[in-house]
């Protein structure tokens, strides 16, 4: 599958993506942009360069920036219940339980 | 060879100094460095910029403050356009830039607007539109959590074209911007002819730069790079427009008023200055018999009148090479919903997101002229609706029903006055709202409705209905008239 064709459209998108990062908005589009570059980080592109609107912000501020959203991600993971507590909560009492090894 | 740093404009008035300004705040601290040729000025004192609520944003960004801007500007608000008919043969409508009625539960108002129709109610589409009500009152109105609740309200400006451009200059170079005065500029493209190396100027002199603006409405530099113009000339039945100025109203009302005459049509911008005229027509009509029209539409007398050419159409390419054209360079429209500014911003944001990072760009350039042709294209649409769609008297408008339209808008129309549904394309600078606006002014009323609005038994419809105008009559005489908003 490596090898097949790619339509235009996703030739272009993905030159998009390599020069610099650049994720085309569709308002018609099914995935989001997160999704898209969900897939493309995923399969380990790496933009070549970095649209230079971002050097509206000096490097110290924007450093200070990602680790405070780094640390309030963090933060509020921390707080979650976890996904196992909440369908206990919301069905533990009639959801058949799943019987392993009968 | 790196990506680009120097950024040279080429143009004059406002579309120069916005493209420069807009550069420059958002990429200056990347380190692009923006330099503007300055040629001698077209605008006259009688042009000015009607302006769409999409302006207002960029201006903050820019953070420009509206008030001292309209304070320097002797501009005014807008808050839409009333479409009369001086040839007494369609109804006035009002375009305004807000929404019309509120959701009925949980079902746009549309359709129980239309169903409440075919049972007898006598109320306009308009008289919905809290935007369009305040305007016609000679209020000002600004977005509100009230009106928020049900839909929006926007607005847009009447900046007179001199102090507007001169406004821009100033905060251009206040930001560093270098401004070279010539009376000509010159392209000098680079060996073989696909990239500009720089600009000669009047007396010898030379700019180099890396990435060119072709700001100057002829398209100085797009020419000398061979690029063509795709003509919509056969789309739009006026090829000719007269701009005057008239004595300022005592009390301006917060819109524009566009009426139709026999050979053409006459818009009205009020602004704190002057009443600015625009009258459009086609070259039929000889100019001074233009003028006898223009002063009978108007009702007022006219002053310093001159008349231009003005043909809508489009570069086949924006960005071509290291060059991009940016406003009428790239795209001219027709003049009846004031967009030349939209076109200008347009053009900008679209260009900041994808301003070469490296010394190849072709991919960005690709990108570019894919999404402005789009965006120029609907705007486009919008436009030949209105004259496909009238139903005034006269030759001119009778011709303007023969035009040329899109599939895009061929498709449009029909939905719509299939069952009241538009469809939205990628790109469009006008909104569900304006689209409603036109085409119900125009006359073309949806066959059928979405059944979903049948859910709701007619009293409810009817109480909500009555809820709505009296919002709206209360709204109104709650705001303050535009002129005491201006001077604030």
């Amino acid at each position: 599958v490596r090898d097949y064709a790619l339509p235009e459209s996703l030739q272009h998108k993905l030159a998009l993506f390599a020069a610099r990062g650049h994720v085309p908005y569709f308002k018609d589009g099914f995935f989001s942009r997160d999704s898209w570059l969900a897939v493309l980080f995923g399969q380990g592109l790496v933009p070549k360069h970095y649209d230079r609107l971002a050097d509206f912000l000096p490097l110290d501020e924007l450093d200070a920036k990602l680790r405070d959203l780094h640390a309030r991600i963090a933060r509020q993971v921390a707080d979650m219940t976890t996904h196992e507590y909440v369908i206990e909560q919301y069905c533990g009492s009639v959801a058949p339980r799943l019987q392993v090894g009968t | 060879v790196t990506a680009p740093r120097t950024v040279v404009i080429v143009g004059r008035d406002a579309t120069a100094w916005l493209a420069a300004c807009v550069i420059q705040s958002a990429l200056g601290a990347a380190g692009v460095r923006v330099s503007v040729i300055e040629l001698p000025g077209a605008a006259g004192a009688a042009d000015v910029y009607s302006t769409l609520p999409a302006l207002e944003p960029l201006h903050r960004r820019l953070r420009i403050d509206e008030g001292r801007l309209l304070a320097a500007t002797r501009g005014a608000f807008t808050l839409g356009m009333n479409f009369t008919d001086a040839t007494r043969q369609a109804p006035s409508f009002f375009h305004a830039y807000g929404s019309t009625g509120a959701r009925i539960d949980g079902v746009e108002f549309l359709p129980h607007w239309l169903k409440a129709r075919a049972l007898g109610l006598p109320v306009a589409w308009e008289d919905f539109c809290v935007t369009a009500a305040a305007a016609k009152h000679g209020r000002m109105l600004v977005p509100d959590p009230d009106i928020e609740r049900h839909g929006f309200t926007d607005y847009g400006y009447h900046l007179p074209a001199i102090p507007y451009a001169a406004w821009l200059k100033q905060r251009a170079l206040r930001a560093g911007i270098e401004s070279i005065a010539a009376r000509e500029a010159h392209a000098l493209p680079a060996a073989g002819g696909a990239t500009l190396e720089g600009i000669a100027l009047d007396g010898d002199r030379r700019v180099r730069g890396e990435l060119f603006i072709d700001a100057t409405a002829d398209a100085l530099l797009m020419t000398a790079l061979g690029v063509a113009r795709e003509s919509w000339a056969d789309a739009f039945p006026a090829d000719r427009l007269l701009v005057a100025h008239a004595a300022p109203l005592p009390a301006p009302p917060a819109y524009a008023e566009v009426r139709a005459g026999e050979t053409g049509w006459l818009a009205l911008h009020p602004s704190q200055v002057c009443t600015h005229v625009v009258h459009a027509y086609s070259g039929e009509t000889r100019d001074d018999a233009a003028l006898a029209h223009a002063t009978r539409l108007a009702g007022l007398e006219l002053h310093a009148a001159s008349v231009r050419a003005r043909s809508p159409g489009r570069r086949v390419d924006a960005w071509r090479g290291n060059c991009v054209a940016i406003g009428e360079a790239a795209c001219t429209f027709d003049a009846i919903h004031g967009v030349d500014l939209q076109a200008v911003q347009i053009g900008l944001v679209h260009l900041l997101p994808l301003f070469p990072v490296a010394a190849e760009f072709e991919v960005e350039r690709r990108e570019y002229n894919r999404n402005v042709r789009a965006a120029f294209e609907r705007i486009r649409d919008f436009q030949s609706a209105h004259y496909v769609l009238n139903r005034y008297g006269g030759a001119f408008w009778e011709r303007a029903r023969l035009t040329p339209v899109s599939a895009e808008l061929l498709r449009k129309i029909g939905v719509f006055r299939a069952r009241g549904d538009l469809v939205h394309y990628e790109d469009e600078s006008f909104d569900i709202a304006d689209w409603q606006s036109l085409l119900l002014g125009h006359g073309v009323m949806p066959e059928t409705w979405d059944p979903a609005a049948d859910r709701t038994s007619p009293e409810v419809v009817k109480g909500e209905l009555l809820r709505i105008l009296g919002f709206i009559r209360r709204k109104v005489e709650s705001q303050r008239p535009h002129v005491q908003f201006l001077n604030r």
